[in-house]
């Protein structure tokens, strides 16, 4: 169970294997439940974000295409996507995002920790005004329009800050159309 | 309908794959690239560049139960789980224990650190171990109450045994960094002195592992922080 591939463990919960179904939860609940607590800011709140999360992946997991992306992606977004709907209802001032980065060191059990560390370095290394519409962006679900009014700059000023920060990050990480 | 150059859908594309566009300008990015290759390509990277952000966010893990709560609401039966570990961990731990204790008269006969050093290396590489090691759990006075054993390998697993006492307990794990980490729920009685379970954090960073249940507190130092 604990060397099966992510595929497997999500086959495993899609059809609601005992085994793999835990071990997937317990393999990725640290990455899904710091995301949403990311987002939301609140314990309860996260946890209910977290536990959602799980129960799509398990609704759409037939649904999951290798050839898209990673498990762990695919589960991220989910979870991003689920967060920000209750952010937005519950929460309509975002949390600092600087927050984000401000661990020195992604705690991970599991192998990513060395993709998280150069995903947060190439952040790091952008402009802090594209940094900021980027975080905003990405975890908060903003939109350019609600950036620019957040942070009193026009809305062509934040399209282009994100605009700049996702060809810089694209470079940076090199992200390939394999 | 206007028709957009690659110019325009690129410069839409950083939106529209952050989900943050509207809905004019995701429809015009993806009437173009239905007949643009290079930029539906160029779309992808940028998708799979949006999703791959993500993992920059900080791991917490949930609190305690929530392994259990999730797979109750997608209908998986925790118990069986449970039941498994409850099942498969004691003979698991009972066999590297007692692997271990039958070499003890020859440990306590040789008294060589070398020969134990050595009976420890092979008991290990039975299945293929990186390490072993047992701790005193002690109650809130100090008084000990029972054994955690913590072994590295594949699985990694716990195994607690307690001498006196009855009741269920939360098992946690605190690792050097200060995280806790959720174990599990154990049960004692006088028929059942043991529990184990299999665990996803590095032994090696364990500091403590401590019971938590029935107004008390025990605790068992596995190293020092």
């Amino acid at each position: 169970m604990w060397s099966l591939s992510d595929e497997a463990l999500l086959a495993g919960l899609g059809s609601q294997e005992p085994e793999s179904s835990a071990a997937f939860v317990r393999r990725f609940q640290g990455r899904v439940y710091g995301l949403t607590f990311t987002i939301l800011g609140e314990p309860q709140a996260a946890e209910e974000a977290a536990q959602e999360t799980f129960v799509r992946a398990w609704r759409h997991a037939e649904a999951y295409d290798a050839r898209r992306g990673a498990v762990s992606t695919w589960l991220l977004t989910i979870a991003r996507n689920v967060a920000i709907d209750m952010v937005r209802v519950r929460r309509p001032e975002a949390m600092d995002p600087e927050l984000i980065l401000a661990t020195d060191r992604p705690q991970d059990e599991g192998g990513s920790l060395e993709e998280a560390m150069r995903v947060r370095d190439a952040l790091r290394e952008l402009p802090d005004e594209q940094r900021r519409a980027i975080v905003l962006a990405v975890f908060y679900g903003r939109t350019a329009r609600e950036i620019g009014e957040m942070d009193g700059v026009p809305i062509g000023t934040v399209k282009t800050r994100i605009r700049s920060a996702m060809f810089k990050l694209r470079d940076k990480l090199k992200v390939n159309d394999d | 309908m206007t028709e957009h150059s690659c110019e325009d859908v690129r410069a839409l594309a950083p939106e529209v794959t952050l989900g943050i566009a509207s809905g004019e300008e995701r429809a015009a990015l993806l009437g173009h690239i239905a007949t643009c290759e290079p930029c539906r390509g160029f779309v992808r990277e940028l998708s799979t560049l949006s999703d791959e952000l993500l993992i920059a966010a900080p791991v917490h893990e949930p609190p305690v139960g929530f392994e259990t709560r999730v797979l109750e609401s997608i209908g998986v039966d925790a118990r069986i789980i449970r039941s498994l570990r409850s099942r498969l961990m004691p003979l698991a731990a009972a066999a590297l224990i007692a692997a271990l204790l039958a070499g003890s008269g020859v440990w306590f006969g040789t008294r060589s650190d070398r020969r134990i050093g050595e009976l420890y290396r092979q008991t290990l590489a039975t299945a293929n171990g990186e390490y072993f090691s047992a701790a005193k759990l002690e109650g809130s006075g100090g008084d000990e109450v029972g054994v955690v054993f913590a072994y590295q390998g594949e699985p990694s697993w716990l195994f607690v045994v307690l001498r006196e006492g009855s009741g269920t307990y939360t098992v946690t794990a605190e690792t050097r960094s200060g995280r806790t980490v959720a174990v599990g729920d154990a049960a004692f009685d006088d028929e059942k002195r043991g529990w184990g379970t299999d665990v996803m954090v590095d032994v090696h960073d364990i500091t403590t592992v401590q019971l938590v249940g029935g107004g008390e507190t025990l605790v068992g130092v596995v190293h020092e922080k």
